[in-house]
């Protein structure tokens, strides 16, 4: 079963493309690591797959179109938006934000029971969102995130406040929910590291597609210099034996 | 005017009602603009709200209909087109563009009221400087009614609008962009009627003090409970200030206000 297929996708900020011809499949379940510079467009590719800018080509997530289905879309797809989105001057205590899709959606108790018990924050509930650390506040945004039964997590920055030493134990906690889920994973990060060992697919994207498959085929100096440009590709961890991690 | 004594007099007793209601409303709506990050638009307000009321009370001149009702209409109407020009282009040119729309509704009935309306001076100084001392017996239940109707509404949607402005890019997600669209239309409803509401008590200079001071005072903890609290103890000492030293209630309320701001500051450094 296919979970998205987009086949000339583009996207236009007035006039600006910030999203040109993309065409790339994905199954179900699988995991796909979004790289990029800084504006290539992957939260724009993100927005697309949630029907939540409009877009030209064609797109399918599991069947859907997402413009016109996107009432029947949410139902099956879950989202983390980028941590810089979340406005912490807002009273918010842990219970009220893992609950929220239950408020805003209907959502069952039950999936954020189980995902409070995946993310391990039954602890933190009662306190304010703002005085968790950096990796906690993350855990708490995936279990909201998770608190939303469906099918595929498309996940933006998930490592944005978290330090080192937390991305590990972050990409550990999504790989779990996935395995014990079932679930696709469309990952926008800079630090592929953390899930090579799962043999993600990858997309590399600067605002056209350079490339898509398996970690280990594109992740090759040359990709990575197109959707870098040189002088940065050293900054990025290679999957492939014959070049190592720079 | 003594104080104690004052307070026997109907127009001072119809005052405190009405102080009490603006408080409520006044503490709420300013923090759910602090919440929705939206203080561009409690300070660009000032501009909708004049031109909001001078429309009310010209069209009032022609048809027998509440100069509120079209001054909030007017609003609405004024701060929807702000909100689709957000979708549209650059905050900044969307104020820019409100400002300046606002200015031009100002300019034109403010000099048709002074045109058509031997009080046309005196309606338009009241639109800027009135006071809550001028509030009739006859409006007294509708100041009640339209105050408790906000504060109904804002208690039964606060958690919405909290969970909204933590994380608006999820919010849209989840209820769609129609959806959301329409919440933040609601957000900017909620300040249309706050500021028309509060204008009508106290006159829009002190109407626009009361959007914006509550909820920057520099509290350790902001909550609605200390908001409100603020906001109450800002409009009581300006009502006070007022009858005894017969100071202009907006005068007395933006001094206080500021004595609010200054006094934890000194508080906490001695």
């Amino acid at each position: 079963m296919m979970s998205l297929e987009a086949r000339g996708l583009s996207v236009s900020y007035g006039g600006v493309k910030a999203l040109e011809d993309v065409t790339f499949s994905l199954r179900h379940p699988s995991s796909l690591i979004i790289v990029g510079p800084n504006g290539a467009g992957k939260t724009t590719l993100l927005k697309a797959l949630l029907g939540m800018v409009d877009y030209e080509g064609e797109l399918r997530v599991f069947g859907l179109e997402p413009r016109r289905d996107s009432q029947k879309l949410r139902q099956l797809v879950s989202y983390l938006p980028q941590a810089s989105s979340v406005n912490q001057i807002v009273p918010l205590k842990v219970r009220d934000i893992v609950y929220s899709p239950q408020e805003l959606a209907g959502e069952s108790r039950e999936a954020a029971e189980r995902a409070i018990e995946i993310t391990d924050i039954g602890g933190l509930l009662e306190r304010r969102f703002s005085e968790l650390s950096g990796g906690e506040k993350q855990r708490v945004l995936i279990a909201r995130a998770l608190a939303k039964r469906a099918k595929m997590l498309l996940l933006d920055e998930p490592f944005s406040m978290v330090d080192v030493g937390g991305r590990e134990q972050i990409a550990e906690l999504l790989l779990e929910a996935q395995r014990r889920e079932g679930i696709t994973l469309v990952i926008v990060s800079h630090d592929l590291s953390y899930f090579l060992k799962r043999e993600p697919y990858v997309v590399l994207l600067n605002r056209r597609l350079i490339a898509f498959g398996m970690a280990q085929e594109v992740l090759t100096f040359q990709n990575l210099a197109k959707t870098y440009g040189i002088a940065k590709v050293g900054e990025v961890y290679f999957a492939g034996e014959e070049h190592g991690p720079y | 005017m003594d104080p104690i004594s004052a307070l026997q007099e109907p127009f001072v007793q119809r005052a405190f009602i009405a102080i009490t209601m603006a408080s409520l409303v006044a503490g709420l709506v300013s923090l759910m603009i602090r919440y929705s990050q939206l203080q561009f638009l409690a300070v660009e307000s000032f501009h909708a709200l004049v031109a909001a009321a001078a429309v009310g009370y010209f069209v009032e001149l022609f048809y027998p209909v509440s100069p509120e009702l079209v001054a909030y209409l007017v609003m609405v109407g004024l701060l929807g087109f702000l909100n689709v020009l957000e979708g549209r282009v650059e905050r900044l040119t969307a104020i820019a563009a409100l400002s300046l729309s606002s200015a031009t509704i100002i300019s034109l009935f403010s000099f048709g009221l002074a045109q058509k309306s031997p009080f046309g001076s005196t309606i338009i100084y009241n639109i800027l400087f009135g006071t809550p001392f001028l509030i009739l017996q006859r409006e007294v239940p509708y100041v009640v009614l339209a105050g408790s109707a906000m504060l109904l509404v804002l208690v039964a949607l606060w958690k919405r609008i909290l969970l909204l402005s933590f994380d608006p890019d999820y919010f849209a997600f989840i209820k769609g962009n129609n959806s959301f669209f329409l919440h933040r239309l609601f957000i900017y409803a909620m300040v249309a009627a706050a500021a028309v509401y509060l204008t009508k008590i106290t006159g829009a200079v002190a109407a626009h003090v009361l959007l914006i001071a509550p909820s920057l005072a520099p509290f350790r903890q902001v909550s609605p409970v200390t908001v409100v609290l603020y906001a109450l103890l800002v409009c009581y000492s300006a009502a006070f200030a007022s009858i005894i030293f017969n100071l202009p209630y907006g005068a007395a309320l933006g001094f206080f206000a500021l004595l609010g701001y200054l006094l934890p500051a000194v508080i906490r450094r001695s």
